[in-house]
């Protein structure tokens, strides 16, 4: 236990040794939140992160975004919502101009969308992996982005009696979204 | 490159793996399941009184000389001393299963006890006296179910929860009809509030149920004697007499009967309004009908409606305000006492009726009000949270002067 402590400390000091060096990066990114099928309609998600690098290859970072979505289903046919998420990214060959990267965001969405007392609509967790291509600017810092990604969006919905006695009828309902996302943003 | 391409292949099959979406749904009741007991069982139980208890939930109310009695829904009658409305004292309580409503005329008091009338001596309000009981005569109180005899009652109510595909036939949510008081008109009777289900009138004990009107002569005051039962229809609530005519309130709308002959009521008109739950109180000219949605209470409207009953047998509403979820209603000099529920209790300037809605005096908004009585001493005024007595001589400024609070039980 003292060794893992030891070599937490140590990670940790390195850390902050190494963002002391360097400046938090924004990425903000717009784009297409989508079913497989493109013929599907098509939601979209805008989303902006502030993140740290731990070292050259990995940062850490938080992010607020605004999303729709469209859906399939009878009684919803749109929700949106406020992603608050945390962000990890892993830039492959970050000494280079372009590169590969990975992202993985994991948050909660807040729902916006207006609902009755008897049929309350509340968010959920999000989970959203993506793998992108960046292009360095000349001051090998800024860049711009392309990514394409897996989004797992939970929205749930309670419908309880219209009466409100609190007898009666209820239903749960969980919307489970899964969605390709495609990407483009810029870094500063 | 090769890994670029790996990449990107990668990411779409993960997609197109997950590209749906999967809704879950769960559904499921939550109903009161019904206690039941045998009526034999029942008419064992002591029905005298007992020393006073604590309110545990208030159902109507009625006034009778110097003394107001609070129906604690399906447990019995609080009586208190209200000779002083600034200091209302507990005397006594009678216990009286399944018991919701109440009428006082000269000093016998008749309540109901699931599917009996049960007659008290009031001549001693601290230790009223049990004289009678006259059984069967609410028979729409028994139950037939799941198979028992028709010899059960319902004596409370359990939660229960059961899954989407059991369903039970009936949907019961424990809703004993407490709403207000019992009104009567004339000397020797009590008074009661726009919400009653029972009332006296021209030596009558009128009394309604879900589906019609029962009558008692009460001539011979300890010794009622049932008379008949008229068929109304479904929906009926509410219940106010005044001075020869009955206004029943139903939840499609407000029936009025004659009782110039008390034994034999005579329908004179019915007036239809939107499906909603509607208590009424009226003047001699106009009938003010309340229209609420909400539990039991179907539609989407809550109103006041203003309605002319100079000539009975064609009410005409007149005028038609919008209110937040109005129960209960009192008329008093010129001015109109609404029980908005949780929204609070509201007086108007009644004395152009149709300029009720803009001539808001006050408004009480912590004030859980139900039903309100517009009494000789006091506005009584009950709610959930309790029953509160206001000093209401100055008609622009009420004045509250004591409340009696409800003590949940935990």
């Amino acid at each position: 236990m003292k060794k893992f402590f030891s070599v937490l400390l140590a990670v940790g000091m390195h850390v902050a040794a190494y963002s002391q060096q360097v400046k938090m990066l924004t990425h903000i990114e717009g784009g297409i939140l989508s079913y497989a099928s493109l013929s599907e309609k098509i939601g979209y998600s805008f989303k902006g992160a502030g993140t740290w690098p731990l070292n050259p290859t990995v940062s850490m970072g938080v992010g607020l975004g605004y999303e729709k979505y469209f859906l399939k289903e009878q009684d919803v046919t749109s929700l949106q919502g406020i992603p608050l998420f945390a962000q990890g990214k892993y830039i492959l060959t970050p000494d280079r101009g372009k590169s590969l990267y990975s992202a993985l965001d994991a948050g909660y969405s807040f729902n916006l969308d207006k609902t009755e007392d008897h049929e309350k609509i509340k968010g959920g967790i999000l989970l959203a992996p993506q793998l992108g291509y960046l292009w360095k600017l000349s001051n090998q810092r800024d860049y711009f982005s392309i990514a394409l990604g897996y989004k797992y969006q939970q929205y749930k919905k309670d419908i309880s009696p219209m009466n409100g006695g609190g007898y009666g009828s209820f239903t749960d309902i969980t919307y489970n979204l899964h969605r390709l996302s495609l990407m483009v943003g810029i870094s500063f | 490159m090769n890994l670029t391409k790996t990449f990107l292949f990668l990411g779409v099959v993960i997609s197109c793996l997950f590209g749906c979406d999967k809704v879950d749904n769960t559904s499921y009741y939550k109903y009161k399941l019904p206690i039941l007991e045998k009526m034999a069982n029942i008419r064992l139980q002591a029905v005298t009184p007992i020393a006073p208890q604590p309110v545990n939930a208030t159902g109507k109310i009625y006034i009778y000389k110097d003394y107001l009695f609070i129906n604690e829904p399906t447990k019995g009658v609080h009586i208190f001393n209200n000779a002083n409305p600034s200091n209302p004292i507990p005397i006594s309580f009678l216990p009286i299963s399944g018991n919701v409503d109440m009428a006082v005329k000269d000093n016998v008091l008749y309540a109901d006890n699931h599917v009996d009338l049960l007659v008290y001596d009031l001549t001693n309000p601290a230790s009223p006296s049990f004289l009678k009981r006259v059984e069967d005569v609410f028979k729409q109180n028994y139950v037939n179910w799941n198979g028992t005899s028709k010899l059960h009652v319902i004596v409370g109510y359990k939660d229960t929860t059961v899954a989407a595909t059991s369903r039970w036939p009936i949907n019961y949510d424990g809703n004993f009809s407490n709403g207000g008081p019992n009104t009567s008109a004339g000397g020797n009777y009590g008074q009661g509030g726009s919400m009653a289900r029972f009332t006296l009138a021209n030596d009558h004990l009128y009394t309604v149920d879900w589906s019609s009107l029962n009558l008692f002569d009460v001539s011979d005051t300890k010794n009622p004697t049932f008379r008949k039962n008229i068929l109304l229809g479904g929906g009926i609530e509410t219940i106010f007499p005044h001075k020869n005519n009955l206004f029943i309130g139903t939840n499609t709308g407000m029936i009025i009967y004659s009782i110039e002959d008390a034994a034999a009521p005579v329908k004179l008109s019915t007036y239809s309004h939107v499906r909603a739950c509607d208590p009424v109180v009226v003047n001699d000219y106009y009938a003010f009908v309340t229209l609420r949605t909400g539990n039991l209470c179907p539609g989407e409207v809550n109103v006041l409606e203003v309605v002319d009953i100079k000539d009975l047998t064609k009410p005409t509403r007149v005028k038609a305000f919008t209110m937040e979820n109005p129960h209960g209603l009192g008329f008093a000099d010129d001015m109109l006492y609404i029980c908005e529920g949780k929204f609070g209790l509201k007086s108007f300037d009644a004395s152009d009726v149709l300029k009720i809605g803009d001539r808001q005096i006050e408004h009480f908004k912590s004030l859980n009000s139900t039903d309100v009585i517009p009494g000789p001493k006091s506005l009584i005024v009950v709610g959930e949270g309790g029953v509160c007595q206001y000093d209401y001589s100055d008609k622009k400024k009420i004045k509250l002067l004591s409340c009696i609070a409800v003590t949940p039980i935990d």
